[in-house]
């Protein structure tokens, strides 16, 4: 087995980090990325969100997605958990169901990369007639 | 819930909404005393009495839904195994919850992926400070997020290089107190 990893090799890890010039801080700038917000209350944990949130951020390093991915409350959409909410740059929020890592993926591949909708959309960006005649 | 490691999350989330800047999270097993179980204590806004007296109650929550199942369902889980729940709080100061369970209970479920749950929390709330202590009998390892952005010298904790290594180094030191 080899050494294991001591604050030493943090600090050489930090230094490699910061010589590189495309490191930049993703909390400044998140508008531009797409953003992801898992939901990881009490009925999401208990489905899955702790694989979901862990998978979405593991994925989206290795295949080089610029994106934020954070936590949030229950959404309400229990019955569907895990739940997501993804943003693309410039475009309305969309709320998932039933992420699991199969979902995430094909979320990843079809709707982040290519704009391509797919099943599981929970419907809370419609608008009614009053909303829409204001 | 299907692991111990989940509700640990589900508490550690109540401490992050109740506003703590700082967390920490004990998890211990101790063969000698045939128990196991783990603390979540904060520095969060805290609870009244009556908020405290009600915690047992399933459709009782100061969240904006009807139901506040998390606390219950982890004292029906340590009580059937034998175990305890025990909460301490006090406004503007914090909250403490231990939970323990028999360690060769067969109603105990599985301590579970605690490395996942750390990890899914240092992604998701970079800027609170984290303290992690894992012991196994007399052994301990214990892991700050202090030291950690000390070394980082304002390098995101949430980069997904410094996750990744902080995985790593937690999962090897965890695996040398196993041994």
């Amino acid at each position: 087995m080899g050494k294991v990893k001591t604050l030493d090799d943090l600090r050489k890890l930090k230094d490699e980090l910061k010589s590189k010039t495309s490191l930049r801080d993703k909390s400044e700038h998140p508008e531009s990325m797409v953003q992801i917000k898992v939901a990881m209350a009490t009925c999401c944990i208990a489905s899955g969100s702790r694989e979901t949130i862990n998978y979405l951020a593991d994925e989206l390093e290795k295949r080089n997605i610029e994106a934020v991915v954070t936590q949030t409350g229950c959404m309400g959409y229990c019955y569907a958990e895990p739940t997501i909410e993804v943003t693309l740059p410039g475009k309305e929020p969309i709320i998932f169901g039933y992420v699991d890592e199969k979902k995430a993926d094909e979320i990843i591949e079809k709707y982040i990369r290519n704009g391509e909708l797919v099943e599981g959309i929970i419907p809370m960006n419609y608008k009614n007639i009053e909303d829409t005649t204001k | 819930m299907k692991e111990i490691a989940l509700h640990i999350l589900d508490i550690a989330q109540n401490s992050v909404n109740a506003g703590a800047g700082e967390i920490s999270i004990e998890v211990w097993k101790n063969e000698k005393d045939n128990r196991t179980g783990f603390r979540v204590r904060d520095n969060g806004k805290g609870m009244d009495l009556e908020t405290l007296n009600r915690l047992n109650d399933p459709f009782f929550t100061t969240g904006n839904k009807k139901t506040g199942l998390g606390i219950p369902l982890l004292r029906q889980h340590a009580e059937a195994a034998g175990g305890i729940l025990h909460v301490e709080s006090e406004i503007n100061k914090g909250t403490l919850i231990r939970a323990e369970f028999e360690l060769d209970h067969l109603d105990r479920q599985p301590m579970g992926d605690v490395l996942s749950t750390l990890i899914s929390l240092l992604r998701a709330y970079p800027e609170r400070e984290w303290l992690f202590s894992y012991q196994v009998n007399d052994r301990e390892y214990s892991f700050n997020t202090r030291d950690i952005k000390t070394e980082l010298d304002g390098l995101p904790v949430s980069h997904p290089r410094v996750i990744r290594f902080i995985r790593d180094m937690l999962q090897e030191n965890m695996d040398a107190l196993s041994k």
